[in-house]
């Protein structure tokens, strides 16, 4: 399994692209959790080697325009590929999907009726496939590759995903408080990628809607995972990330990663 | 200052994957400094921080056109801004009522809390962002010494290019449009002409039917404009790395000097 961050900027962030990151599956799968703003995750996939038109899925963690605007040119770039490979499948709580519905009739980028099931075009072409799901839904996205979410505490409708492939397993925070949700249902993971906003001030992070480095370390100790790779960063920790680092391995013995735009991990 | 400075923020196509969508910032003689067009996502932020622009620098913003690739970048320039400084500082935009009522679409799905009566609030009651409705012809006042004001072009309703006129300088911005009559009306005598190009005069139909020019129409309009110097820009995947068809193509009609742009370039216009 490979995971490619192509974005892990927090949403004032104007040093690094906004949230996004490609896993490949061994089975063939492929698909983003969450899809950054504007073109940032066309273009940081394009530099990694990407082909993100062979992506079918993407996972939402919650509407916020970071983290889920960039499906507007994601789509748009498949639509005019010139291939038809159906319609993006877009998988988030039912409150996170009505949310981005909202947010592709605002902007109308190729989409221009949200009703029922897909996003169509002004020809009624099918463009982006509504799979809203309950917490705890098992997926099924490729043939040994499933997928759930977890409520996190974040805004109403925040998620975070769990993706099982061919027997690694990872789970992604999406942007959340420290979660006793996530910690459940991130049990012994190969790899935990987990939002951290700042080091120490835990009544600051909670007001944001966000956790510290060493809470991140503390849902990766109490799951056990085997990994952990902190994301979402300001531009106060862009340049040196690595107190967010050391606040969490206060909590967490196992290895840390701190993820950059275009980082790749494999497991 | 006696120059005036251009940094090309993003110079991408709407369907670009390698470039910025399309912002300009301008910095001006008198100190005003200006954002053409607010690209996509936090991609004019992040070009603005490498070129040393911050977000709270902007004194205003001048919109082409309701396209999610020149407009969308707006609340991700406003947010920075606002936690920069938090006092009230709103970012100021101009653009078409159709442009402005995009703006405003995107902003309400975007959760900005609270929008009305031409500006947004957010969660603290303070004013982030105005915007007003600018018709075309009418001169803005935008610095001590920088004018600006829009006319019409050919790409989607409410789409309009900008003229600014600063220290005695003039600088001309298509926007996204066809080759435009009214564009070469407005560029006249220009000391720049920064004009889109989707592809070359080979492929007119094409870049017709999508609303855009050819690199052949930006020389035909820099040329019965007279402008002094041409500028390409909005460039597609397909020249991205060599931008050369684009600049030869223009070259066969207009005399003076061409570039084509590309992200973070800089170009200074002396004051003569």
């Amino acid at each position: 399994m490979r995971i490619t961050f192509l974005g892990t900027g927090a949403g004032n962030s104007s040093r690094r692209a906004h949230s996004a990151i490609a896993v490949e599956c061994p089975d063939g799968t492929n698909l983003l959790l969450d899809a950054s703003s504007g073109n940032s995750a066309l273009r940081h996939a394009a530099a990694a080697g990407i082909d993100v038109r062979k992506f079918d899925n993407v996972l939402l963690s919650h509407d916020h325009p970071d983290h889920m605007s960039g499906i507007d040119f994601i789509q748009f770039d498949r639509a005019w590929s010139g291939e038809d490979r159906g319609p993006l499948r877009v998988h988030a709580s039912y409150e996170a999907m009505e949310g981005l519905k909202r947010h592709c009739i605002a902007t109308r980028l190729n989409i221009w009726d949200i009703s029922g099931d897909y996003g169509r075009n002004y020809e009624g072409r099918e463009f982006l496939h509504w799979n809203p799901a309950a917490p705890g839904h098992v997926i099924e996205l490729g043939p040994k590759t499933t997928a759930w979410h977890f409520p996190a505490d974040h805004i109403t409708g925040a998620s975070g995903w769990r993706v099982e492939s061919d027997g690694k397993t990872i789970v992604f925070s999406g942007d959340t408080r420290y979660s006793p949700e996530l910690v459940a249902a991130a049990q012994g993971v190969d790899l935990l990628i987990h939002e951290a906003f700042c080091v120490a001030d835990v009544t600051l992070a909670r007001a944001a809607g966000h956790c510290t480095g060493g809470e991140a370390g503390q849902a990766a100790a109490e799951t056990s995972a085997a990994s952990l790779a902190i994301t979402h960063l300001t531009d106060a920790y862009h340049a040196d990330s690595q107190p967010l680092g050391t606040e969490a391995a206060e909590h967490y013995a196992g290895p840390i990663t701190l993820a950059e735009d275009l980082l790749k991990i494999t497991l | 200052m006696n120059e005036l400075e251009i940094i090309f923020l993003g110079t991408g196509a709407g369907l670009s994957t390698m470039r910025a969508h399309t912002a300009i910032a301008l910095r001006c003689p008198d100190g005003t400094l200006l954002l053409l067009d607010g690209s996509s996502g936090n991609s004019a932020l992040r070009n603005g921080e490498i070129a040393g622009i911050k977000s709270y620098d902007y004194d205003h913003v001048l919109l082409s056109h309701d396209h999610q690739d020149h407009l969308s970048g707006l609340m991700f320039v406003q947010g920075n801004r606002s936690r920069e400084i938090p006092d009230e500082n709103p970012l100021s935009i101009y653009g078409s009522s159709l442009a402005l009522n995009g703006l405003r679409k995107a902003a309400v799905a975007g959760k900005v809390p609270d929008i009305r009566d031409g500006a947004a609030y957010n969660h603290a009651g303070k004013q982030v962002m105005r915007w007003e409705e600018i018709r075309p012809g009418r001169r803005l006042e935008l610095g001590p010494q920088t004018v600006a004001w829009n006319f019409g072009v050919d790409h989607i309703p409410g789409s309009i290019g900008w003229r600014i006129e600063t220290g005695g300088l003039s600088v001309v911005f298509s926007g996204d449009t066809t080759y435009s009559r009214g564009l070469v009306d407005a560029a006249q005598g220009a000391d720049l002409l920064i004009h889109e190009a989707l592809t070359t005069d080979d492929e007119h139909d094409r870049a017709e039917s999508r609303l855009h020019s050819t690199s052949g129409d930006a020389a035909r309009v820099a040329g019965q404009a007279s402008v002094k110097q041409l500028i390409i820009t909005h460039i597609d995947n397909a020249f991205h790395e060599n931008q050369a068809p684009l600049l030869q193509d223009a070259a066969r009609i207009y005399t003076g000097p061409i570039n084509a742009a590309h992200d973070l370039m800089q170009v200074t216009v002396p004051i003569p």
